[in-house]
């Protein structure tokens, strides 16, 4: 009995973490419906990112070219910050033309289902709900002094059904504001 | 845009002030006579280095609690003035070092002396990281931190421990510092014990063997972060063993040495890279004292950033 | 139960402080026991010699004061007092044994047979302070009697 809870406990903090698929929730911009699911993709790309957070804008741009450069991903972008007007947001994620849509997570519900902790913070979802990587896009505040890639390397590693060489990665950035 | 650049980091503001605070530790002494264990020097927040000048003004205020609690208080008191410079920088993703150089002058009726204090080094490590969020688990940062003998102590002191500014002894000593932000409050807390070790002494007053035992020291404290800014509260108590004085004919037992001080600050973040805190530090309102003095003061902090 | 002991430890961990005033003292720097030396209640440890002492000027919070300290063995015949030199000329210490330091050091010379003055007593701070009459031989301490002083 005692081997078994034991390996119980032992496997509740190995076992990677999961999410329902599809990630769905209100577009921001055109407030509609959307779903990101991972239909025909190797992995759902989810990045929690802010409208004010100088953090996680410079990331943005990095996002843009990753999403570019792999199309085997769906990617999408949740904004669950409470202390940013939405007017704010919808003016600062249409200036930036994301080339994914972004769900407003206004009561922070995905922010709590991913445990989201900071802007940016990304997750690597694989087909069955899986989280492959979940952390900082790279291992700096601003992105442009980063020597580390950790959505990239993730990305790479399951492309080449690899196991992800760093499944989590430190978050760095503005903490999220939950209502 | 212009917005977007302007605003601070608001939220990661606090995390690395509720630092800022605990930060003060020369203030946190024993006002009189130096002892007490220097905080460490830890990077609690996101940054990858920091370094810190600190400057403090603290009056004695109650010149002796006795073993029985009695305060006492003359007319004149002694000033202390510190100055501290201190300097941490990340080892690796979650080791990391510090230094910190603290300088002390005392003054009491015209008197003054004034000398380098005890140096501290301490190496840190992030045992509780906060990768992802949880409602309550904190990020914890362990320590180990070794203190050396820089500073002269009371027990050599020629001047009736005017000239003091540290503890004396070698010692070692293991902490944890853990910290939580809950929307805009951030709470701190961190507990240490150490252990200081015998050496021998010889003055006019005194000649033999100086034997301490261990200390501890255990902080709480609460902020409140708005636009750039932090006002926040602390509390460390602080206890030390007694330090035996063993001789030819006898021993001294000496006495536990206990106070509590409680401090304010206001927090400033002018950027990322760039921190003031203003404290107020006061050992006279919390806690049972005993055989120490007790001081007021005011403590300006200036910090620079180097982020991850 | 859950509550309400964290809720103790921090209310009890909080506590303020609470100021204690010291017992009004019958004399702010207690006096001698000349009168009675007869009684031999100061004594040196090793030696068992008597000593009486006495303000000479009190010191202050803020000036030096000076004491005049005698010595003396009892007579074989009837115990009364025998004023005697001590082997070399003592030492005066000031210690407060509690926080673990002392003052500035103090100067003696010697006035008569068996009688000494230091000078140069100051005291740090008040509080519990212990005055030692040491005989010492070199670097060493060869005999000691303690006389307890609140200040």
């Amino acid at each position: 009995m005692k081997k078994v809870a034991l390996l119980t406990i032992f496997w509740t903090f190995i076992a990677h973490a999961s999410v329902s698929l599809p990630v769905e929730g209100q577009n921001l911009l055109t407030d509609k419906t959307v779903k990101a699911s991972v239909e025909n993709k190797k992995g759902l790309v989810v990045v929690f990112l802010s409208a004010v957070c100088p953090c996680s804008n410079s990331h943005v741009a990095e996002l843009t070219k990753i999403s570019n450069e792999y199309p085997d991903f769906n990617f999408i972008a949740i904004h669950s910050n409470a202390n940013e007007e939405v007017a704010v947001a919808k003016n600062y994620f249409t200036d930036k033309k994301l080339p994914f849509p972004v769900i407003q997570d206004s009561k922070a519900k995905l922010a709590d289902e991913f445990k989201a902790l900071k802007t940016p913070h990304v997750y690597v979802v694989r087909p069955n709900g899986e989280i492959a990587y979940q952390g900082g896009v790279t291992n700096s505040a601003d992105c442009s002094k980063a020597d580390k890639n950790f959505l990239r390397d993730a990305l790479d590693d399951i492309k080449q059904s690899h196991v992800v060489r760093t499944p989590s990665g430190r978050t760095l950035g503005c903490v999220i504001k939950r209502g | 845009m212009k917005r977007l650049l302007t605003l601070p980091f608001k939220i990661a503001l606090p995390i690395a002030m509720a630092l800022t605070v605990v930060a003060p530790s020369v203030a946190q002494a024993a006002a009189c006579c130096g002892g007490g264990f220097a905080s460490p020097t830890i990077i609690a927040g996101d940054q990858a280095s920091q370094f810190t000048l600190s400057y403090g003004f603290n009056s004695v205020v109650v010149d002796n609690v006795d073993s029985e609690g009695y305060w006492r208080r003359w007319d004149e008191h002694q000033q202390v003035q510190s100055f501290r410079i201190e300097g941490a920088t990340l080892l690796s993703d979650r080791w990391q070092a510090g230094l910190a150089i603290p300088m002390i002058q005392r003054t009491r009726t015209g008197d003054t002396h004034s000398g380098l204090g005890d140096v501290a080094a301490t190496l840190g490590y992030e045992f509780l990281p906060d990768w992802d969020y949880n409602p309550i688990r904190p990020k914890g940062v362990g320590y180990f931190q070794i203190t050396l003998p820089t500073g002269l102590s009371k027990y050599e002191s020629e001047t009736g421990a005017l000239d003091t500014r540290g503890n004396g002894f070698w010692s070692v000593g293991l902490g944890a510092l853990f910290t939580k932000t809950f929307s805009d409050i951030d709470a701190f807390t961190s507990v240490d014990v150490h252990r200081s070790f015998s050496k021998s002494v010889r003055t006019s007053s005194i000649a033999g063997q100086l034997q301490p035992g261990f200390g501890g020291n255990f902080s709480a404290g609460l902020g409140y972060n708005f636009t750039a800014f932090r006002i926040g509260g602390a509390l460390t108590w602080v206890v030390e063993d007694p330090v035996k004085i063993v001789q030819p004919l006898g021993t001294i037992d000496g006495a536990v040495e206990r106070y509590t001080t409680a401090s304010l600050a206001l927090s400033y973040m002018k950027s990322d890279e760039w921190a003031g805190t203003l404290s107020y530090l006061d050992q006279t309102w919390f806690g049972s004292p005993t055989n120490t003095s007790l001081g007021r003061g005011l403590t300006i902090q200036i910090q620079r950033r180097w982020l991850r | 139960m859950k509550i309400v002991t964290p809720l103790i430890a921090a209310l009890i961990l909080t506590a303020c402080a609470q100021e204690k005033s010291p017992p009004p003292a019958k004399d702010l720097f207690s006096p001698t026991n000349g009168e009675r030396v007869t009684d031999c209640s100061i004594r040196f440890k090793k030696s068992g010699l008597c000593l009486s002492w006495g303000w000479e000027s009190q010191p202050t919070s803020t000036a030096m004061g000076s004491l005049v300290f005698k010595t003396y063995r009892a007579n074989l015949l009837d115990q009364s007092p025998v004023q005697v030199d001590l082997e070399s000329t003592p030492q005066v210490i000031l210690w407060m044994p509690e926080m673990g330091h002392g003052s500035r050091p103090t100067t003696v010379n010697p006035i008569d047979v068996g009688t000494y003055r230091a000078s140069d007593v100051f005291f740090v701070m008040p509080g519990k302070w212990e005055i030692l009459f040491q005989i010492k031989s070199g670097e060493s301490v060869l005999d000691e009697a303690v006389v307890n002083v609140t200040i």
